[in-house]
């Protein structure tokens, strides 16, 4: 049997669809979906970077350089929040894929990966609706309300701490949610082991995500 | 059930998550775009007043009627007509001088006939004189006869003399029935009916001034001296004056129901200037708009008038300082147009938002949109490679 990945469908029927998955010989349009998904990736980066989210640095520094010296800047900036933008979830694509296969020997690593498809999904909802706040109230990105990144203020300063928080979210819990419905489909495992492993496994790539947000640019000042 | 529990109790968070970023006292940041923003300019500013008036001559001249010189025979000029120093403008009666000119002249007339017989009777004497022999007695009485006719001639022409001392007396009496224009301008209004009440003849000066109005709010700030634009309607060269008298008293009664105006007159300085040229043919009456410069600063710092924040009677500016806003308080001066003076507050080198508005915060970090422009070769060259590769992996790392 062939399966032809839907993310849409798997997310509003994970349970059938996965059954479907699992019984599969062959897993198709996995890879028009990643390009797909590649492409609204880079262009939600894009429509950051032009309206500006995060622009703070370059703003700290307006008067040393010219406007076109600027423009140039906030060009790169946009590049690299587009390559950023694509190479992020990439890496948590084929991180998580590689991961779950490794912890569960049962699984089949083409079948994860369209599992993590529809997960790719949910976190492009995410985006987009966090750049709707960000756009409409200037919002900053670590803090929105659908995460509990909305708390860090209220506890600290250290932004880190911000960058942790926003990592569980409304879609995180429904990415966790969707991925231990994948995996109790496809493995014998007990599902405390399971939720254990997924949650074990966004975690490290919550970390590693809050450890770049918060890269020190003061390196960079002369 | 438990599908609706965990619906409600999400909602319920995220709605409690919503109060924590969204409340007014929220301790979530938010940022601020600076769709527009600028650095104060330095420039020379100006406070006007505009208003309106009309044009009117600069002085009149006014001919009255004198009745000790009789009646009025003719008025020799007509509404309009441009006169100068010497133009006869009107004529009394000269009837009693010519009657008078007329019988001196007949006097005259028979006088010299008188004296054209006594010189011939003379000749005629001097003739038999010569003709008569020495010691004769006729010769004698013809001598006494001659120098009696001369005696008789002297004395007449002594007295045609006097009549024509008296005729050139009367000619100058009769020039004088003749009122000439002392002044150059334009005959302005001729009085029907002539009266000793009111001018039989106005004349206008050529030169005109400005006569405005402005209201009681704005006449304190009036001073002579201050200079002035006069724009003509459908002419967009102005015309520069000065404020040459500020009146004391409202063009119209005062009255509690009105506020009042006031008349000012304004002197134009080209007209002065170019007294000798000719100006442009500007009728009087005409409208004209007004503008009075009031102040005046060279090197002001000034923003566009729409960066200034009005909150509780008080000034703001949202000043980018390090990448964030702050909102200073400053003292405005002067508004030129949509420029807006910065008295004190702030510098030239500051960048500022162009469109404050409620949402904006002390503290609020900056986000800069972007502009798409192709970068030139020598600015690549400008910026340091190491800025560029900060600003590409703040973007790259930004994205996680």
């Amino acid at each position: 049997m062939i399966y032809r990945s839907h993310p849409w469908k798997e997310l509003l029927h994970p349970n059938t669809t996965f059954g479907q998955l699992k019984e599969a010989e062959r897993v198709k349009r996995v890879i028009p979906i990643l390009l797909l998904f590649l492409f609204f990736s880079a262009v939600l980066s894009f429509v950051r970077a032009y309206i500006g989210v995060g622009t703070e640095e370059l703003a700290k520094y307006l008067p040393r350089y010219t406007d076109e010296q600027r423009t140039l800047l906030h060009l790169l900036f946009a590049g690299g929040h587009i390559v950023g933008g694509m190479v992020a979830p990439l890496l948590f694509f084929f991180i998580s894929s590689f991961a779950f296969y490794a912890l569960f020997e049962e699984t089949n690593l083409a079948k994860l990966i369209a599992v993590q498809l529809s997960v790719w999904f949910i976190f492009l909802i995410g985006e987009a609706v966090s750049l709707l706040l960000e756009w409409a109230f200037g919002l900053d990105t670590l803090v929105s309300p659908f995460s509990l990144g909305v708390w860090g203020p209220y506890l600290t300063d250290d932004r880190f701490v911000w960058a942790l928080l926003r990592s569980v979210s409304l879609f995180s819990v429904w990415a966790v949610y969707i991925q231990v419905v994948a995996l109790r489909t496809f493995t014998n495992q007990s599902i405390g082991r399971i939720v254990a492993t997924v949650i074990a496994v966004d975690l490290v790539f919550a970390f590693f995500a809050a450890v770049c947000t918060e890269f020190p640019f003061e390196w960079f000042q002369s | 059930m438990k599908r609706a529990l965990t619906a409600i109790l999400a909602i319920g968070l995220i709605g409690t998550q919503f109060y924590a970023a969204f409340a007014d006292d929220s301790r979530v940041p938010k940022s601020a775009y600076a769709k527009e923003w600028t650095k104060p300019k330095q420039q020379n500013v100006k406070e006007t007043i505009k208003t309106t008036g009309f044009t009117a001559p600069a002085e009149r001249t006014f001919i009255y009627y004198d009745p000790q010189r009789g009646a009025i025979d003719e008025i020799l000029v007509k509404k309009g007509q441009p006169v100068q120093p010497g133009t006869p403008l009107l004529r009394y009666r000269t009837d009693a001088i010519d009657r008078e000119l007329a019988q001196l002249t007949s006097k005259q007339q028979q006088l010299s006939m008188r004296l054209s017989q006594l010189s011939e009777e003379i000749q005629g004497y001097q003739s038999r004189v010569a003709a008569t022999p020495e010691n004769n007695f006729e010769k004698q009485q013809w001598e006494e006869k001659a120098k009696e006719v001369e005696r008789e001639k002297t004395e007449l022409e002594w007295q045609q003399q006097q009549y024509e001392q008296e005729r050139m007396e009367l000619l100058k009496q009769k020039e004088e029935q003749t009122v000439e224009s002392t002044v150059d301008g334009i005959v302005e209004s001729i009085a029907p009916n002539p009266s000793t009440s009111r001018p039989l003849i106005t004349i206008a000066s050529h030169t005109i001034v400005i006569q405005g109005k402005i209201t009681e709010s704005l006449v304190g700030k009036l001073a002579i001296d201050q200079a002035v634009t006069i724009h003509l309607p459908n002419e967009s060269k102005g015309l520069g004056g000065i404020v040459s008298d500020i009146g004391s008293f409202p063009i119209n009664e005062p009255s509690f129901r009105q506020r009042s105006e006031y008349p000012f007159t304004v002197h134009l300085v080209e007209q002065a200037q170019h007294a000798n040229k000719p100006q442009p043919t500007i009728p009087f009456g005409y409208h004209v708009d007004i503008t009075i410069v009031t102040k005046e600063k060279n090197g002001a710092i000034t923003v566009p008038a729409k960066a200034v924040w009005h909150e509780n009677n008080r000034a703001y500016i949202y000043v980018i300082r390090n990448g964030q806003l702050e909102k200073r308080r400053v003292t405005l001066g002067m508004k030129q147009g949509n420029r807006q003076e910065i008295e004190q507050g702030l510098t030239e080198e500051e960048y500022i938002m162009v469109h404050p508005s409620r949402d904006l915060k002390q503290g609020m970090n900056v986000w800069i949109p972007l502009e798409i422009n192709k970068p030139s070769k020598e600015t690549i060259q400008q910026v340091r490679k190491r800025d560029m590769a900060k600003y590409f992996l703040e973007g790259f790392f930004g994205a996680f």
